[in-house]
């Protein structure tokens, strides 16, 4: 009996392990340069990939919003409540860089609720890093070549330039 | 006989040449407003610095031959070649400073791309990049949609002496107007009303959407410039899958088949003559293209089983088709999708919608529809002969513009442009797969490159390899051209080559 007992728990324990590794492997780390190269099947696949916003948040209906969240040089579109967006304060552009968020949500590569659009509808957005300034510095050397070639241009237009001047004589 | 250049030539070609690259470098004010205005201090400087460049080069350049110096038919198509080579250089300067391009190649790639209204870019970090440098990205698709030579005669830069023998050297044919100089007007005119409308609607578009005003406005006025010009270059990464709306994509649509309509179909429209729009042979060959195209993209799509709702199919189908079909290259998909998820039929239709192109004196690329119905009307008039007795004399006749009979010359100039048209295509699409790129999409790249449409499958993006990149941009400019004007300057050099070499060796 203590045999049966013994068999009948392994079993069990055997049968629910795929089940608990499915579980945790049921969330798949990407980045949405992965995602927009299709080369993993994940459509309806729940994700999780950070990057940076380059995008205010912009009206998708009365409850929810589209981010537009940057990884490895691809922006990829994130459907979200709005007061998920709330959490996002700066994005990207020349002069900032945008919060940086980790966003868990389920990946659609031609999603039907929106046109057909590749998109990922969010569950879950962490800010990791808030976004800061970008330093641009002027270079002024770069301005005095300019000036000094618009001097050069000014002269130039000055010059007479009627066809009975010796210069063209040559011809 | 071929006609060798004399050294006269030669300053007259660099004296127009010149004027029209001081034409690019006095462009260069909007970029630089721009920056003042929104005080990006560093892109300031590299307007600044590029205006200086260009229009020093330029003044040395026209200081080589006196004030309107006549311009005969050959030097013409020469100086109009050179100036979109000359004007892709100098525009270049300002993109390969911000320091968002890998090199200056890929900066004159963009440069090129934009003047060509092609719209494929090698730009780096886009989301990031200036909004100056955004504004003089897509003022390119302005300067060179409208034709680089309609922007410098309506500005009247001083190209008086050869004003009428550069415009038809750039391949335009409209005679709205009497006078070359008030055509150009009208054309701006025409362009002005269009893009104002466009930008007013898309701005009410993003700020509905919640854009603040200044990017709504600044978006705007891009997206309207970069789709009627049929150019395609946006101001994000994401291209128009930024904006997230259907609406967006209605308004761009408008614009794509405003821009690709042929400006004498405009003046008509203007006119009040809508019945040409229905018995031209070029609108209705335009009309059968997108519409048997939109067909079988619709059902490619649907045969790949990925996009499940007849809307979205629809959506898709009809937006790339335009997209394709009059030049622009805007796309709501990502590059890997066009193998995958947008199958081979929808492919292949979105291949000979670029192949095919817009209309004539339009700033769409390709083959062109007016080519097109020529060549079906010749090849019914073909069939017609051959059923007909011996004695029997058959005639064709089209309407464009005005009743017209089908001859020889036109059917053989519309063939002749076509197979050139084919023969770049495959040209493209052969180097490109020569570099390991699968053939569909090397095919997909060359066509869009050469048709100045700017829809890519991946393959355009900085790492590619450098022939390559000087291959699309031969194309774009070849393409932009439609070929005649290159040709005319690449035999003028090696003729002119060949000879000095002969003289040399007998002296």
């Amino acid at each position: 009996m203590r045999r049966v007992l013994t068999l009948l728990l392994a079993i069990t324990v055997f049968a629910l392990m795929p089940t608990a590794a499915l579980g945790a492997a049921a969330i798949v780390d990407v980045t949405p340069a992965t995602l927009a190269s299709l080369t993993e099947d994940l459509d309806g696949a729940t994700v999780r990939f950070s990057g940076e916003v380059v995008s205010e948040a912009l009206r998708a209906d009365e409850t929810h919003v589209w981010l537009n969240v940057s990884g490895d040089g691809v922006a990829m579109g994130v459907y979200l409540p709005a007061e998920m967006a709330d959490k996002v304060t700066t994005f990207g552009d020349y002069a900032h860089s945008g919060d940086v968020v980790e966003i868990v949500g389920v990946y659609h590569e031609a999603c039907d609720e929106h046109g057909g659009d590749m998109d990922v509808h969010a569950t879950e957005l962490t800010l990791i890093t808030p976004g800061t300034e970008r330093e641009q510095r002027p270079q002024l050397w770069k301005g005095v070549v300019g000036v000094v070639g618009l001097i050069v241009a000014f002269t130039q237009s000055r010059r007479p330039r009627d066809a009975s001047d010796k210069r063209y004589s040559s011809d | 006989m071929w006609v060798t250049l004399q050294r006269r030539d030669v300053r007259t070609i660099a004296h127009y040449t010149g004027l029209l690259i001081v034409g690019i470098g006095l462009a260069m004010i909007v970029p630089l407003v721009t920056a003042v205005s929104l005080k990006e201090w560093a892109p300031a400087l590299d307007y600044l610095m590029g205006m200086g460049i260009s229009c020093a080069a330029g003044m040395t350049l026209a200081l080589l031959s006196p004030k309107n110096t006549p311009l005969n038919r050959s030097n013409a198509l020469i100086v109009t070649a050179l100036a979109w080579l000359a004007a892709s250089l100098v525009a270049a300067l300002p993109l390969a400073l911000s320091g968002n391009y890998g090199s200056y190649l890929d900066a004159l790639f963009d440069a090129m791309s934009g003047l060509t209204t092609s719209g494929l870019t090698l730009v780096q970090d886009l989301d990031h990049l200036a909004l100056s440098h955004n504004m003089w990205r897509h003022f390119t698709h302005l300067i060179g949609g409208q034709g680089i030579v309609v922007a410098a005669v309506s500005i009247a830069i001083g190209l008086r002496g050869g004003a009428m023998s550069l415009y038809i050297a750039e391949g335009r044919d409209e005679k709205i107007l009497p006078n070359v100089m008030h055509t150009t007007r009208f054309i701006w005119f025409v362009t002005s009303v269009y893009v104002a409308l466009g930008t007013i609607a898309l701005t009410i578009v993003n700020l509905t959407i919640g854009m603040e005003p200044v990017r709504s406005g600044l978006h705007a006025f891009w997206a309207t410039i970069a789709t009627y010009d049929t150019g395609g270059f946006g101001p994000q990464s994401m291209n128009a899958l930024y904006y997230h709306s259907g609406v967006f994509e209605f308004v761009t649509v408008v614009l794509m088949i405003a821009g690709t309509l042929n400006f004498n179909l405009h003046a008509d429209v203007w006119r009040g003559d809508r019945g040409e729009l229905f018995k031209n042979i070029e609108a209705r060959a335009w009309s059968t293209n997108v519409v048997v195209l939109v067909v079988f993209s619709t059902l490619g799509l649907a045969a790949t089983r990925v996009f499940t709702g007849v809307p979205e199919i629809i959506r898709k189908g009809v937006y790339h088709i335009f997209s394709a079909n009059t030049g622009t290259g805007h796309q709501t998909l990502y590059a890997a999708q066009w193998a995958r998820d947008y199958g081979g039929l929808a492919m292949g239709a979105v291949i000979l919608a670029m192949a095919f192109g817009g209309m004539a004196s339009s700033t769409a690329g390709g083959i062109k529809a007016l080519r097109l119905g020529v060549i079906f009307k010749g090849i019914v008039w073909r069939i017609h002969e051959s059923l007909a007795p011996k004695s029997a004399v058959i005639t064709e006749r089209f309407h464009h513009l005005d009743d017209r009979e089908l001859t020889d010359a036109l059917l053989n100039n519309a063939l002749m442009v076509f197979m050139l048209y084919m023969f770049t295509y495959v040209t493209g699409a052969l180097i490109g797969a020569a570099y390991g790129y699968p053939m569909g999409e090397a095919l997909f790249e060359s066509v869009s490159a050469a048709a100045n449409v700017g829809l890519s499958t991946g393959i355009t993006n900085p790492a590619m390899p450098t022939v390559l990149k000087l291959v699309y941009i031969l194309q774009m400019w070849a393409g932009r051209l439609e070929f005649v004007a290159l040709f005319a300057l690449f035999a003028s050099f090696v003729v002119s080559f060949g000879r000095r070499r002969t003289e040399g060796r007998s002296s």
